[in-house]
């Protein structure tokens, strides 16, 4: 195994995805093949010495060789975010280390297996890592993923996601819009309740496996609710995004 | 403790997926599929599922 230990990315490509939210590609000196869900820690280093280093989730699939994506929304006063957004541009060298984690992971030996994907808002950054590689093998197993979003402008991997939907592999996108609903919108429009679990798990014929990621609260009463509709607390792998932006 | 704090508190609250990589720099291994057993109710579960208060105040 490799030596876990920090390195200089350079910034290659750097793509805006919705207005608060970008997607920094960074090639790595010393790539190391991730599993779809893993994270990198990210470091900055002030000119006195002051560190700040954040976790970001990996959005591109281990096909993706020689670099990573990872995907940032800007949060308000977020000194780290705040900074990519606004600071960094493309040949600018970014300190990082990973991929990091092994349990928010979609595993090969799950692909044949129902999924159901929860995210809230930039929680569904590893989650497209999973949809991606999911892609990439050819895996056809009844895939959902509910996306609560804001707006139809902060759908973040919005086009990206109706291409997969049509692409007739299984899968199926839900958007919830929470703020602002689409003219001629006739899915749901209110944040992710138990109605809303029950209607989606309804669908599949098998119990999936549930990956749900994205702010703190969501995380919490989407899993408790899952549990409470009688999935097995080890099929429910969570991570909490912490607080997100405006 | 009022509202505005607890609600802060949660917004903030993360877990161990978010300390993975600086305890894997310090042991050498990913922890976040370690077994965790509450010392106090005996729960079991993951380590990746354990609460973690990683921002201080400010």
């Amino acid at each position: 195994m490799e030596k876990f230990q920090w390195q200089i990315a350079q910034v290659k490509a750097i793509t805006q995805e919705t207005p608060r939210v970008k997607t920094f590609t960074l090639q790595l000196p010393q790539w190391i093949a991730h599993v779809a869900g893993q994270h990198y820690d990210l470091r900055l280093t002030a000119e006195d010495g002051y560190q700040a280093e954040r976790s970001y989730s990996i959005a591109s699939p281990p096909e993706q060789t020689g670099e990573i994506d990872l995907t940032v929304e800007l949060i308000d006063e977020g000194e780290v975010s705040s900074y990519l957004h606004e600071g960094i541009a493309v040949g600018d060298p970014l300190e990082v280390r990973g991929p990091i984690g092994g349990y928010f992971v979609w595993k090969d030996n799950m692909a044949n297996t129902p999924l159901l994907l929860i995210a809230g808002g930039s929680g569904v950054v590893p989650l497209m890592a999973m949809l991606r590689h999911r892609a990439r093998i050819g895996a056809t197993n009844p895939t959902i993923l509910l996306f609560s979003v804001r707006t139809a402008e902060e759908t973040i991997y919005g086009q990206e996601l109706r291409q997969l939907a049509d692409e007739a592999t299984g899968f199926t996108l839900l958007l919830t819009y929470t703020r602002q609903v689409p003219q001629a919108w006739t899915g749901y429009q209110r944040r992710i309740d138990r109605a809303m679990l029950t209607e989606v798990l309804n669908q599949f014929t098998d119990k999936p496996n549930c990956f749900v990621c994205g702010p703190t609260q969501l995380v919490e009463q989407v899993a408790n609710t899952l549990v409470d509709l009688d999935l097995p607390t080890d099929t429910i792998r969570t991570e909490r995004f912490g607080p997100t932006g405006a | 403790m009022n509202t505005e704090t607890d609600a802060i508190n949660e917004a903030l609250r993360l877990d161990g997926n978010a300390v993975a990589g600086e305890l894997q720099m310090l042991l050498g291994f990913d922890v976040t599929v370690l077994q965790t057993t509450c010392s106090h109710c005996h729960k079991e579960g993951l380590f990746a599922n354990l609460l973690a208060y990683v921002r201080g105040p400010g």
